[in-house]
């Protein structure tokens, strides 16, 4: 039965996509001679929490993981807002202008500055230092408006005609309507955005220098390249993070986006365009 | 006479002008929803273009991004021509990342519609969140475990292969198969997570469709070819305009990681080329130029893939 | 399509008005970069001597950097020399970017980071970024230093010199002269009948052989290899064969003549690649060195695939160290020290990366400011080679943040007192390895011996140059090393035959800039010796 091969593959494709996951997460748990042992790492031979503790009891990790916290919500809320109001304009082929638009957004896609211009800019409006600079240059991410804005496109203009015989304008045919309907997409950018915000390091190296306003990807980071150098040196006097609590910082940082699923199983709601499309 | 014409070439102006205004006042809402997203850009996106200049330019501190001296196409030139190898780090280039994009491309879109056949939900929805976990790994991390799976000599897959009376093989060091085992990892590390846009644009089918259907006396697969796919259809499109346009990022991360000297004549591309000779200088006039010079050729690409799907009836990028 | 070309019309104005409002917006402080460096913080930093206000240093560095402002160690160097220190801290791995944005914005600092090399000191000299010095100015102010430096390396002077001025203050690390050495698994040896490791170049193949042949794990398997190498790394690679050889493909050495040539072209290197072409082929070489990394080498030799490793240095015989000694002690398994083995050069030579780094550099702006120069090299002098400043950057207080045991120094691992948050750990201490006499506080006794007796006898491979800048390695260097990393492995291999093949080798290196290279060598080596 097609069922049965279909659950066969897809088992076997989802046990080879555990497996590394399994791995990193059995050496976090594995004494440091364990975790160097050679072959498969399903689970710990013998549980230490070493690492773990190494890794939640660090202050450094929760203060800069507030951070983090800031960035994503506030950074994809306010992305979530600014993709809906700029994706519906430019999905109305009655938009004054509208190919300019497009234009002056495509290019964007593939021409941009680099880094000294764009760090100029970023001082020159005084976000350096600034909480603010992880959320405003990184604002709008034309592949998600693009997305979004062609999404808005296939959805059929009979939904929202009646509403604006009504006399609804289009602020309220968007928020009404036209968001409800998108909520699958929007919820997938709202993941992108999230994890984005979420693993993002290096604007936080460039353009923060306060220590206290550093992001939890920046300070693992420091702590996995920390002191990794000359093997030649003997017991190093400041001491090297061992594998168990890379191996630790690694699930830490992954962890909190798999919780994520349940969040988009919400907004994946089947068949919520049901009438819309006729005969 | 002259007059008469100039007088209707005025009047001709002035209602033009009008029915721009018209037009202004008729959609002011949906200009007003506009307005921010388009100051960002203006701001974010536009201010710092001027950084572009830099791929012409020979860049120095002291005089700064205006007043550097003028270098014309020295930056391209150097790229094209310091290595004797840069036609085949090209070439290397391209494959790769056309392999990325015709096996990885339609990869997640088959994986969404398998796991929208599964009809045991709990197994759904473990398998679907197991199938994000590579995403979240980096190349270093996996990597590491790809070495060490793929060994000649202890790895597991080649053990299995030696069950089925192939002899061991060299993925990682192998001219012949590095190519294919990079791309084949790379797929598997990320179709699960390019799953989600399409389970978002599945999610949006109405199910009367597909009841209707089945009425007809259509089974799975017809129902897939003519409801799922042409409703899902817009999605795709898009994603693979956009796709094409990093046609010369062909992943650098993995390479890196993955790579060695023994196959860099397979699998050296742009990115890692510069890396190598970037690595000891400051180099930002030649990084500028070799963004530029793979920008315009992804956008080239983008713009020939649009045109051909709008001819086959989609909504393209404009 | 008019409505397309308006668009594009428009688009374009657009762009072109953005681009100029924005960049007249942020660029106020973009040009005229060196100049600019007045500190922005402090009124008072430029004022005459005479009531002794504080000099203001901006102190940058990657290394350590410290998480606050106003630390232990900073107060401290405040106080003693009477200047106020400016903070520029970056990371360790990603600082060029973080670097290039602060020098672009026109904020140079009086002291750069110490993981700058010779190619970055070229560039910022040509763009008037850092400070022309003066030798005998340095010698004279930093005798103490000179005088650490004349002790491992008097060459080191000579890495500063581009364009025939001088560009820094000589950074050494002289553990760079302690070489490879090669290092067994003891009971392999001895189950193969050696109860000392090999010391020449013959007894190695046979006791590789053996480890091939011989099941020396007793597993009852032959599942075993003699060595690997670190194929992602290849300058590493098998360098006891090379260094019996007496050469480093990867290094610069003086032939019988005198004159400058590049060892991976020489016939030494053929030599040894054919030896090493034929351990392959008898299978004694892990045929998967070509996508080992030191990660791999490790646990091959912790798990009985490989008995030998030979890119390790003295400090790798330390039971603690994390490559090789301790996961091998962990599961029972003691790695022996060997020397190197001699071969048709007749001496034990290890291969070594040598002592001289490029020199700790200056900004710009100090080539004028004489006051604040003499101020730098008197701080730097003090914590390179006195006992007090030495101590307190590079561990911290006493009884705080580490205890003595005799004279070696025992840090405390509390967070509370790491070292980014005293301050401690180099970051204030650029040359802080120069000084060969602070090792006994470096390095426990045990381990000066360990050093002592493996050391004793070994001669140093080293090129000739050590760190140099090249207009044409910049032109040339990526290629031919790509060129030869990867015909060396082929050699080893055996899919290019060291006859015939590296001849072509040699004569595209040669082609491809390597003929340039080595004639600017030449120049460079002669200018030296002035």
């Amino acid at each position: 039965m097609f069922q049965a091969f279909l659950i066969l593959f897809i088992s076997i494709l989802s046990v080879t996509m555990l497996y590394p996951f399994l791995h990193v997460t059995s050496i976090s748990l594995s004494t440091p001679t364990e975790a160097l042992r050679q072959g498969f790492h399903f689970y710990p031979k013998e549980i230490t929490f070493n690492a773990w503790e190494r890794v939640l009891q660090s202050n450094t990790v929760w203060m800069t993981m507030g951070n983090t916290v800031f960035r994503t919500v506030v950074g994809t809320v306010l992305t979530i807002i600014f993709l809906s109001i700029g994706a519906y304009p430019l999905s109305k082929k009655y938009l004054p202008h509208r190919n300019a638009f497009m234009m002056i957004i495509i290019v964007t896609m593939f021409f941009g500055g680099g880094l000294i211009p764009t760090y100029m800019l970023i001082k020159g409006l005084g976000l350096i230092n600034s909480m603010w600079v992880y959320v405003v240059p990184g604002l709008v991410s034309t592949f998600s408006l693009i997305v979004l804005r062609n999404f808005f496109m296939s959805i059929p203009e009979e939904l929202e005609d009646s509403a604006k015989m009504d006399g609804a304008n289009e602020f309220r045919v968007l928020f009404s309507i036209i968001i409800p309907l998108s909520k699958p997409v929007l919820a997938t950018l709202a993941l992108w955005s999230a994890v984005g915000h979420w693993n993002a390091w290096f604007d936080s190296m460039l353009y923060i220098q306060d220590q206290s306003k550093i992001v939890l990807q920046l300070f693992l980071r420091r702590l996995v390249i920390a002191n990794e150098g000359d093997p030649m040196l003997p017991v190093p006097s400041i001491e090297q993070t061992p594998e168990t609590v890379k191996a630790a910082i690694i699930i830490f940082t992954a962890l909190p986006i798999l919780v994520v699923y349940p969040f988009l199983q919400r907004y994946f709601v089947k068949g919520v365009m049901i009438g819309s499309l006729k005969g | 006479m002259e007059a008469a014409h100039m007088a209707q070439a005025q009047n001709v102006k002035r209602s033009r002008w009008r029915d721009n205004l018209r037009q202004y006042k008729k959609h002011k809402y949906l200009l007003l929803m506009l307005m921010p997203v388009m100051v960002w850009y203006f701001i974010f996106a536009y201010g710092p273009m001027y950084g572009i200049q830099l791929a012409f330019k020979d860049y120095n501190f002291a005089d700064g991004i205006w007043g550097s001296p003028w270098a014309g196409f020295k930056h391209f030139i150097y790229l094209f021509t310091a290595s004797p190898d840069f036609l085949n780090i090209l070439k290397n280039t391209v494959i790769i990342s056309f392999y990325h994009i015709i096996f990885g491309f339609p990869a997640p879109i088959i994986l969404a519609l398998l796991f929208n056949e599964i009809r045991v939900s709990v197994f759904k929805k473990v398998a679907q969140t197991i199938s994000y976990l590579p995403h979240f790994l980096s190349w270093i991390v996996i990597g590491g475990i790809l070495v060490t799976i793929l060994s000649p000599s202890t790895g597991v897959v080649n053990h299995l292969l030696q069950l089925v009376g192939i002899d061991p093989i060299y993925f990682l060091g192998s001219e012949k198969y590095f190519r294919f085992t990079l791309v084949l990892s790379g797929i598997w590390k990320e179709v699960g997570w390019g799953t989600i846009i399409y389970l978002a644009a599945l999610a949006g089918i109405d199910q009367q469709m597909y009841e209707a259907a089945v009425i007809d006396g259509a089974n799975r697969w017809k129902q897939t070819l003519h409801i799922t796919i042409p409703t899902i259809m817009p999605v795709i499109a898009i994603l693979l305009i956009m796709r094409v346009g990093g046609v010369l990022d062909a992943g650098f991360d993995q390479v890196l990681t993955l790579y060695s000297p023994a196959v860099y004549a397979v699998s050296d591309i742009i990115d890692t080329y510069v890396y190598r000779i970037g690595l000891q200088n400051f180099q930002f006039s030649l990084t500028t130029a070799v963004g530029l010079f793979k920008n315009v050729v992804g956008l080239l690409l983008v713009l020939f893939t649009n045109y051909i799907i709008k001819k086959m009836g989609q909504e393209g990028l404009y | 399509m008019k409505q397309l070309s308006r668009g594009w019309i428009g688009t374009l104005a657009l762009v072109l008005c953005a681009s100029l409002i924005m960049s007249a917006c942020s660029s106020g402080n973009g040009n005229g970069g060196a100049a600019t460096n007045a500190p922005k913080n402090s009124p008072e930093a430029s004022a005459p001597a005479k009531d002794e206000a504080p000099i203001e240093i901006v102190w940058a560095n990657n290394f350590n950097s410290p998480e606050e402002d106003g630390n232990y160690v900073q107060t401290e160097i405040e106080k003693k020399f009477n200047v106020k220190i400016k903070n520029v801290k970056l990371e360790r791995g990603t600082w060029r970017e973080q670097f290039s944005v602060l020098l672009a914005s026109g904020d140079i600092p009086d002291i750069f980071p110490v993981d700058a090399n010779e190619t970055d000191m070229a560039l910022w000299a040509d763009q008037n970024v850092i400070a022309s010095l003066d030798q005998d100015e340095v010698k004279s102010h930093m005798p103490k230093a000179a005088a650490a430096i004349a002790e491992v390396d008097e060459g080191a002077w000579g890495v500063g010199i581009y364009k025939g001025k001088n560009w820094g203050i000589p950074k050494l690390w002289p553990n760079g002269l302690s070489g490879f050495l090669p290092g067994y698994n003891e009971a392999w040896l001895k189950n193969v009948g050696y109860d000392a490791p090999p010391t020449t170049l013959e007894e190695l193949e046979d006791v590789l052989t053996k480890f091939v042949n011989e099941d020396p794990d007793r597993n009852g398997a032959k599942d075993t290899y003699g060595m690997s190498a670190r194929g992602k790394l290849p300058i590493q690679m098998f360098t006891s064969v090379f260094a019996a050889y007496g050469v480093s493909p990867y290094q610069f050495k003086l032939d019988d003549a005198g004159q400058v040539v590049w060892g991976g072209i020489t016939e030494e290197t053929r030599e040894a690649l054919a030896l090493l072409n034929s351990w392959y082929k008898k299978g004694i070489i892990h045929p998967e060195f070509i996508t080992s990394d030191n990660g791999e080498l490790n646990t091959a030799f912790v798990n009985q695939k490989i008995g030998v490793i030979d890119n390790a240095g003295w400090g790798n015989f330390n039971k603690l160290s994390g490559y090789i000694s301790k996961p091998a002690d962990d599961v029972g398994i003691n790695y022996i020290p060997g020397k190197p083995l001699i071969g048709p050069a007749g001496q034990m030579n290890a291969f070594t990366y040598g002592a001289r780094q490029a020199p700790v550099l200056l900004g710009k702006q100090l080539e004028k400011d004489e006051k604040k120069r003499h101020k730098i090299y008197e701080i730097l002098e003090w914590v390179a080679t006195d006992k007090e400043g030495y101590f307190l950057t590079a561990w911290g207080q006493e009884g705080v943040s580490y205890d003595m045991e005799g004279d070696f120094v025992v840090g405390r691992t509390e967070e509370e007192v790491g070292a980014t948050k005293l301050g401690y750990g180099y970051f204030y201490n650029p040359l802080g390895h120069i000084d060969t006499s602070k090792d006994i506080h470096k390095t426990h006794p045990d381990d000066l011996e360990r050093k002592a007796l493996l050391n004793e006898g070994v001669i140093s491979l080293v090129d000739v140059l050590g760190p140099a800048v090249m207009e044409t390695k910049s032109q040339y260097w990526a290629n031919l090393t790509t060129l030869q990393d990867t015909f060396i492995i082929k050699a080893v291999t055996g899919e290019a035959n060291t006859e015939g093949d590296f001849d072509k080798f040699k004569e595209s290196w040669l082609r491809a800039g390597g003929q340039a290279v080595i004639d600017e060598a030449n120049a460079i080596y002669k200018e030296r010796q002035q």
